[in-house]
């Protein structure tokens, strides 16, 4: 098996407080594939992509980028393997730079001539869909769309192998989320870029995934390929999320599972499985045990002690999918 | 920059002020070439009254009381750009290092900051010239230490304000040090109000400039400022009113004119009142 | 429509001075809200649906400089009606809620006291201990666990979902003829959102009235709208009940707008969908449809030919001339 381009061990991130904002995770990131993590508010999905880019530092475990541990690079060389966009794309521009400063920015920081690179650069702006005029403004002076086409040329200007996009869509109108998204794909295509997709948005992740990890409060629930995981859904979480998502085709809405309560505070996590307070399948084991992630089918992961599983003996008497409507 | 600049023209008082302070600095800088020797003594014309040769009269020294109040707005001015210059550079430093550095640095610094707040400027102004002696060059040092936590704080709070902005922590991403996110990025963000604190702090400048001359802590005689002046003045008050009278207006102008102008850079500057980008 | 409609709004244009100028936010909006209906507005952002929602409440913001048209609520002419029979209309008959609950809620008050304030607007004539009852019964009624406890706590205490439920409470007390709800779940996770949305199918079981949807989601509003308008740059340019609607789109721009949602069975090489160009600027003059330009069906006349809002099918209107 080939060593992963990323992996993440037994990943641990505690603010004070203490907020376990990352819990134990534990994933691989293979080299050219599209990972996306979904998740809702509180569930770390966002503390992890920063830990990966070392904006955090890791509470206890790693994560390993090409089999050795991120902190043990030289700063400069790690910087040019893994790149981050950040969600709001507008306010991760410095307000005082042009935009020409923002994307020379990069080649400075690591001592590469512009005079040698800027044509590099001119090329990438040609293939984000940047016009020229906009090297001459200022952040607030550019659109939206465009401010997150400046923070993805940004990103890529040190040729990185892996890019991570927190919420690349949020915010952004149907009409036009469709173009980032193929802007997106076609990158990944000329650059051989790794993804790692951060998003809350299930139809924007369906779409552009090879592989889905579901977060919840801190903790990796279920991880599996993204047809596998969309269409058989293992975790009560993971099915109630992938159902909550609106469906415009009439004949085609699931049957609805709306959870029970609030999501808890990540500061009082429940005991136990996290989840267990919003199940309707609760049993007695869940409220002390903490479930293991554990292997469903080829690839497909869960962290679940009664998981929906198809034809296995412990899954038998688990609950079918949508009994809870 | 042309913006700032149309904003305060735009504004009645702001255009009053600048004109004012423009005029005030003008007359400062070319002090010796407007105004005779503000040292010639011309003892037998003292305590005279404003005339075509003296506009402003003469002191008890029989010295051109216009040449003096000129060069007396030339110390003025050189006290407040230096006070200014040290304040503003030593505060940066000190509230970036408390805000962006740990909470090691933070607190000796927050504590510095508190110490020399806690003072009345004038009594604390007082206590130091005890111990460094008098003369300008000491007033300089003296002023600049009891306005500099207002420029650290303020400068602190800022960067406070931005420390977790995703700009920084996305030019922590692509690998900036440290250093060059301070100098490039955080400074010139908080740029802004630190230079309206400062065209606040002018004219408070100039007061206590004036006020620790007058007391014979400043600027020493035969050295025109309008702290000695005013003193002089009082001194010989029943023989002529002429000198308290334009030296005080002077300072009085002066105080006006930049605190118009400092209000005015303030309502240009701060974004919360400013209308549009 | 065999009844006229508790909502009839007819070439509503609303202007904001700006300081770029003179900007054209709504250019004409005509829609009806029938009454028991919920009535779904989806647009993008820019397309006015806001700006509609306070100019149906008369809380347009002053430098809303001229306004025409006419909107009709029942009897009530509300372009011509005083600011106090407004106001009087907003406590009783009209609700609305916000997108951020927070920005509706006053801080230093109680959930309690936001509530018994809504009973004692309406002057209903009860006393305290029986506007208490009142309030504690819509609380659990919304949905929400611990009304006691609840009713004493400050809205920063509580959860988003939590006071969107309460800020859906209030509005429920007033016992509206027409509640609007201006992206609701917008700001709240999808779980959360799933709860909320079952809350408002739920209410219509508790009120007679119509509800008036605001939304930029299509799987949202297909879900829980009966009748469905879409808007765009300033413009209602399709009108419809919902089956109708997403069956049958008949406007260009709902038909690319539906295009542009990511399909259940979206084959994954297949390019995502988008519609090209930029939303009309707000300050632009249109002499034609609004939609011209991004328009891959537009013919010279829709440059300078305005299409009116007309019947294609029944209760299906449209504003195109090629529909």
């Amino acid at each position: 098996m080939p060593l992963p381009l990323v992996a993440i061990r037994n990943l641990s991130v505690v603010f004070p407080g203490p907020l376990r904002a990352v819990d134990d995770v534990s994933l691989d990131i293979a080299a050219g594939e599209t990972l996306g993590v979904v998740g809702e508010s509180g569930s770390g999905k966002s503390t992890l992509a920063k830990t990966i880019v070392d904006l955090h530092r890791p509470t206890s475990g790693q994560v390993m980028f090409e089999g050795q541990s991120s902190q043990a690079f030289d700063r400069l060389w790690f910087r040019r393997q893994a790149q981050l966009v950040f969600q709001d794309a507008a306010s991760s521009l410095s307000p005082r730079l042009t935009v020409r400063q923002l994307l020379e920015e990069p080649l400075r920081i690591h001592g590469l001539a512009i005079g040698e690179h800027w044509a590099g650069v001119r090329g990438l702006l040609g293939a984000i869909g940047l016009p020229a005029q906009v090297l001459d403004k200022y952040p607030h002076q550019v659109s939206g769309g465009q401010a997150r086409r400046i923070a993805i040329a940004r990103a890529l200007v040190l040729k990185p192998r892996l890019l991570i996009a927190d919420e690349p869509t949020a915010g952004l109108d149907v009409s036009i989320q469709g173009d980032l998204l193929n802007l997106l794909r076609g990158l990944q295509q000329s650059f051989g870029l790794t993804y790692l997709i951060v998003s809350h948005n299930l139809n924007v992740i369906r779409r552009v995934t090879d592989r889905v990890a579901v977060m919840y409060l801190g903790k990796l629930v279920e991880i599996g390929s993204t047809k596998s995981l969309f269409s058989r859904p293992a975790h009560p979480y993971a099915a109630a999320l992938i159902a909550a998502g609106p469906v415009i085709d009439p004949l085609r809405r699931r049957p609805r599972i709306v959870l029970r309560g609030e999501i808890p505070s990540p500061l009082r996590p429940p005991p136990g499985c996290r989840f267990h307070t919003r199940c309707h399948f609760v049993r007695d084991r869940c409220r002390v045990e903490v479930p293991p992630m554990a292997r469903i089918a080829e690839g497909h992961e869960t962290a679940c002690h009664f998981p929906f599983v198809a034809s296995s003996e412990e899954g038998s008497d688990a609950a079918p999918l949508g009994a809870g409507v | 920059m042309s913006t700032i600049f149309s904003h305060i023209w735009r504004s009645s008082t702001g255009r009053f002020g600048l004109i004012l302070a423009v005029a005030i600095i003008g007359s400062a800088a070319f002090a010796p070439w407007l105004a005779g020797d503000p040292n010639r003594i011309d003892v037998f014309n003292r305590f005279a009254g404003p005339s075509w040769q003296h506009w402003m009269g003469t002191d008890h020294l029989g010295r051109d009381l216009f040449s003096r109040i000129l060069h007396g707005a030339r110390i003025a001015m050189e006290v407040a750009a230096a006070v200014t210059a040290i304040a503003l550079s030593l505060g940066t430093v000190l509230g970036v290092a408390a805000g962006y550095g740990p909470r090691q640095v933070e607190r000796p610094i927050l504590i510095l900051f508190d110490i020399l707040y806690s003072f009345p400027n004038l009594i604390f102004a007082l206590a130091l010239v005890a111990i460094l002696g008098p003369g300008l060059d000491n007033v300089v040092i003296i002023v600049a230490m009891t306005v500099m936590p207002h420029f650290g704080r303020i400068a602190r709070a800022q960067v406070l304000r931005l420390k977790h902005a995703p700009f920084l922590e996305a030019e922590r991403v692509l690998g900036a040090s440290t250093a060059r996110i301070v100098f490039r990025h955080v400074i010139p963000n908080i740029a802004g109000p630190l230079i309206v604190v400062a065209g606040m702090e002018v004219p408070a400048v100039i007061t206590i400039e004036a006020g620790l001359s007058f007391l014979g802590l400043g600027a020493r005689p035969p050295l025109a400022s309008w702290g000695t002046l005013l003193h002089d003045g009082y001194t010989y008050l029943s023989q002529s009113g002429w000198p308290v009278f334009f030296a005080g207006m002077m300072l009085t102008t002066a105080t006006l004119a930049f605190t118009l102008f400092g209000e005015a850079l303030r309502d240009a500057i701060d974004p919360r009142l400013r209308m549009d980008p | 429509m065999s009844e006229f409609p508790l909502l009839s709004i007819r070439g509503l244009g609303v202007d904001f001075t700006t300081s770029r100028g003179r900007a054209h936010v709504l250019r004409g909006v005509d829609l009806d809200i029938a009454r028991g209906r919920i009535v779904g507005l989806v647009g993008e952002s820019g397309s006015g649906k806001s700006t509609l929602a306070l100019a149906i409440l008369g809380l347009l913001p002053p430098n809303a400089g001229s306004v025409q048209g006419s909107i009709r609520f029942d009897d009530v002419d509300l372009l011509n009606s005083s600011a106090e029979s407004l106001r009087s209309l907003r406590g009783h008959r009209i609700a609305m809620i916000f997108q951020d609950p927070m920005t509706a809620l006053n801080p230093v008050f109680t959930v309690g006291t936001h509530l018994r304030d809504v009973l004692n607007a309406k002057g209903s004539g009860e006393d305290a201990m029986e506007h208490n009852k009142r309030a504690l019964e819509m609380l659990a009624k919304v949905g929400i666990p611990d009304p006691e406890q609840r009713l004493k706590a400050y809205p920063h205490e509580l959860s988003g979902g939590m006071r969107q439920r309460v800020m859906i409470a209030m509005a429920l007390l007033t016992t509206p003829d027409l509640l609007i709800a201006d992206e609701p779940t917008t700001a709240l996770d999808v779980t959360i959102e799933a709860q909320i949305v079952s809350l408002i199918r739920e209410m219509r079981t508790h009120v007679r009235g119509s509800i008036l949807f605001i939304s930029h989601s299509l799987g949202l509003v297909s879900e829980l709208c009966d009748d469905v308008a879409v808007m765009y740059a300033g413009a209602v340019v399709e009108q419809a009940p919902s089956v109708e609607l997403f069956a049958n789109p008949r406007h260009p721009y709902t038909r690319a707008l539906i295009d542009c949602e990511i399909g259940l069975d979206d084959d994954d090489g297949q390019k995502l969908r988008s519609i090209p160009g930029e939303v009309l600027d707000p300050l632009a003059v249109a002499p034609g449809c609004t939609f011209a330009a991004r328009c891959s069906l537009a013919e010279p006349r829709c440059h300078d030919q305005a299409p009116q809002f007309r019947s294609v099918a029944p209760k299906h209107g449209v504003a195109c001339f090629r529909a």
